[in-house]
């Protein structure tokens, strides 16, 4: 078992994605489904009595369905390399403040920024990049600074991590609230849907841009794996072993802080995929970096592009934000993880 | 030879050594005895490379320890500290490997597999190799983390000393393991890895070890090339109580009784 191979994971992904494809307002047979990805990629000849439907699958229907596989990738690997870094499995983007980091810098462009009407229309020159790259900055400050209050001399405190975290995010959601006060209607109408979290936006830009993200964070971590590994054991040994704790401790802040950044951008907030998934894919196959990073991407990207089904189907034809579900269904593994571990792992598991 | 010159350590106002020379022979199992304070964690950091004194310098076989290569040193010293806690399930057969991480790149390669498992082996766990580390019993769970330190100082072939050094593994051991975990080490310097180790029991130290190091308030208070160099005098005034050294009639290992009262 914790060697299972990937292989029923990537074909439930499989046949998800083509699911997701289906379902929606406008449906798609599985049938229609691979004839417009033939048409999409010039294996077959595109016929005038389905360009509207071709439109629909090509603009509206793939990006979504690539883009909620991307994000949860992204999600999922961010928690597995965070938990890593503060040596503990309760860790997720949500909670170390990166998404709340990320959705302010966030905010901040889409008041402010380029389509707005202000002096402050610092944005513009950035185009299409301006959310991610403002999101990233403000996720990798808001991360390193919990993790600054977390972690003295080596050793990561859970009690001062989960309320560096609370501050933390407590300080974004104020910054990304007041924005949305002081915004005009229909920015501030985005930016609450967006905390929640949708795929109801996504574009080809925001595929491209999020699977870069993921391909750079993943391919990190990838490369990384041994000494993500050394960590588990704390600072002193990673340094024992040869390993740079300091310039991993760094790597692990910019590659989490890219992918939920960027995600985040393209997305809004979804939290506790991060916590979930990591969680069962080393229940499923051990803690080995090596394993744990690629199957937290597969397990991330099958349970997003699940929940987006369903997020579709719950109340037609409106849609749930998709952070609520994540949230109830991520919450309650969280209290059962955090009742499971023990006073002294609380207090500092590392002394 | 692990040379100390004339380390200082200060982290804000305090001393944690002061002026510490010290020469540990290579090939012996040394001890570093002293009270709660006295600098030996500090030591060992800064033995291991990985703390750099304020003033000082250590050498390991000849060569200075500052701005070697990390991963070349980490192929000839370990240290194992007492506080490894695991939050992560990983296997003994997987904890043991991370003691070859500093000699392959990517993969293992098949000798190092060997290695991880001939370490495990040695350690008397071989059965224990896919058990979660979290679920074993304290002394098989520091059996474990001794047993990946083996595998980072695996001889090999290769030549050149090895050094492996121990902050009070024992601590939270129950007696047995911990007699069990001492006599293990005690078979390290036959196998080209010389020890110095920080052991909190008098009796368990003056059983196992050939060298002693006594140290209080960061300086070394006094050496012994023999368990019998060890004193109920210096052991006094180490740890500032009243010690009795007690010789088995037939020979053997010395017990001590210790109390309050002053030197």
């Amino acid at each position: 078992m914790r060697r299972g191979s990937l292989v029923p994971a990537w074909a439930l992904l499989a046949a998800a994605l083509v699911a997701s494809a289906c379902i929606g307002a406008f449906a798609f047979t599985p049938a229609e489904v691979a004839h417009h990805l033939a048409v999409a990629l010039g294996l077959a000849p595109a016929t005038d009595a389905d360009a509207l439907a071709h439109n629909v699958f090509v603009s509206l229907r793939l990006p979504r369905v690539l883009m909620s596989a991307l994000s949860g990738a992204a999600l999922a690997m961010s928690g597995a390399l965070l938990q890593g870094l503060f040596r503990n499995p309760i860790v997720e983007p949500g909670l170390a403040g990166t998404s709340a980091g990320a959705a302010l810098g966030a905010a901040v462009v889409f008041v402010f920024g380029a389509g707005s009407h202000t002096a402050l229309s610092f944005a513009a020159p950035l185009g299409v990049l301006a959310v991610p790259l403002m999101a990233f900055i403000g996720a990798l400050a808001a991360t390193a600074l919990v993790y600054r209050l977390a972690s003295s001399y080596g050793a990561v405190s859970v009690l001062t991590l989960l309320l560096a975290g609370i501050a933390v995010n407590a300080l974004g959601a104020a910054g990304t609230g007041f924005l949305s006060y002081i915004a005009r209607d229909p920015q501030a109408r985005n930016i609450t849907f967006w905390t929640l979290g949708t795929y109801t936006t996504a574009s080809w830009t925001g595929v491209l841009l999020v699977a870069g993200a993921v391909l750079a964070g993943g391919g990190w971590a990838r490369l990384h794996a041994k000494g993500l590994n050394a960590l588990m054991l704390g600072e002193t040994e990673a340094a024992a072993l040869g390993e740079d704790p300091t310039r991993l401790a760094r790597g692990v802040l910019l590659a989490s802080a890219l992918m939920v950044a960027v995600a985040t951008a393209m997305t809004g907030v979804i939290a506790f995929v991060g916590l979930v998934v990591p969680h069962v894919v080393r229940w499923w196959r051990g803690a080995d970096h090596a394993r744990v990073i690629g199957a937290s991407a597969v397990v991330g990207a099958l349970m997003m592009v699940t929940m987006d089904i369903i997020a579709r189907l719950v109340i037609p034809p409106a849609e749930l934000p998709i952070g609520i579900i994540t949230a109830v269904i991520g919450a309650p593994l969280f209290l059962v993880l955090l009742r499971r571990m023990t006073p002294a792992a609380m207090d500092a598991p590392h002394a | 030879m692990l040379e100390l010159h004339d380390l200082t350590v200060r982290v804000g106002r305090a001393t944690l050594l002061d002026r510490v020379t010290l020469t540990v022979e290579s090939g012996a199992f040394t001890a570093i005895l002293g009270p709660n304070g006295a600098g030996k964690s500090t030591l060992m950091r800064v033995a291991a490379g990985l703390l750099a004194p304020t003033t000082g310098r250590v050498t390991l076989d000849g060569a200075t320890l500052a701005g070697q290569e990390a991963r070349a040193l980490a192929r000839r010293r370990a240290i194992l500290t007492q506080g490894v806690a695991l939050s992560f399930p990983l296997t003994a057969a997987e904890v043991v490997m991370m003691g070859r991480y500093p000699h392959y790149e990517r993969t293992p390669a098949a000798r190092d597999v060997e290695i991880a498992r001939e370490a495990l082996a040695t350690v008397g766990l071989a059965a224990r190799a896919g058990q979660l580390v979290h679920t074993l019993s304290g002394g098989e769970r520091q059996r474990v983390y001794v047993a990946r330190v083996l595998a980072q100082l695996w001889p090999d072939g290769a030549s050149g000393a090895r050094w492996l050094l121990l902050d009070e593994p024992t601590t939270s051991l129950d007696l047995r393991a911990a007699h069990e975990l001492m006599a293990l080490v005690r078979t390290l310097p036959a196998r080209g890895i010389s020890v110095l180790m920080v052991v909190h029991d008098l009796t368990l130290a003056t059983q196992s070890a050939d060298r002693f190091v006594l140290m209080a308030g960061g300086r070394v208070v006094g050496t012994a090339d023999h368990p019998s160099g060890v004193t109920p005098a210096l052991v006094g005034s180490t740890f500032g109580v009243h010690a009795i050294r007690v010789d088995p009639p037939g020979g053997g290992a010395p017990l001590w009784q210790v109390g309050l009262g002053g030197p």
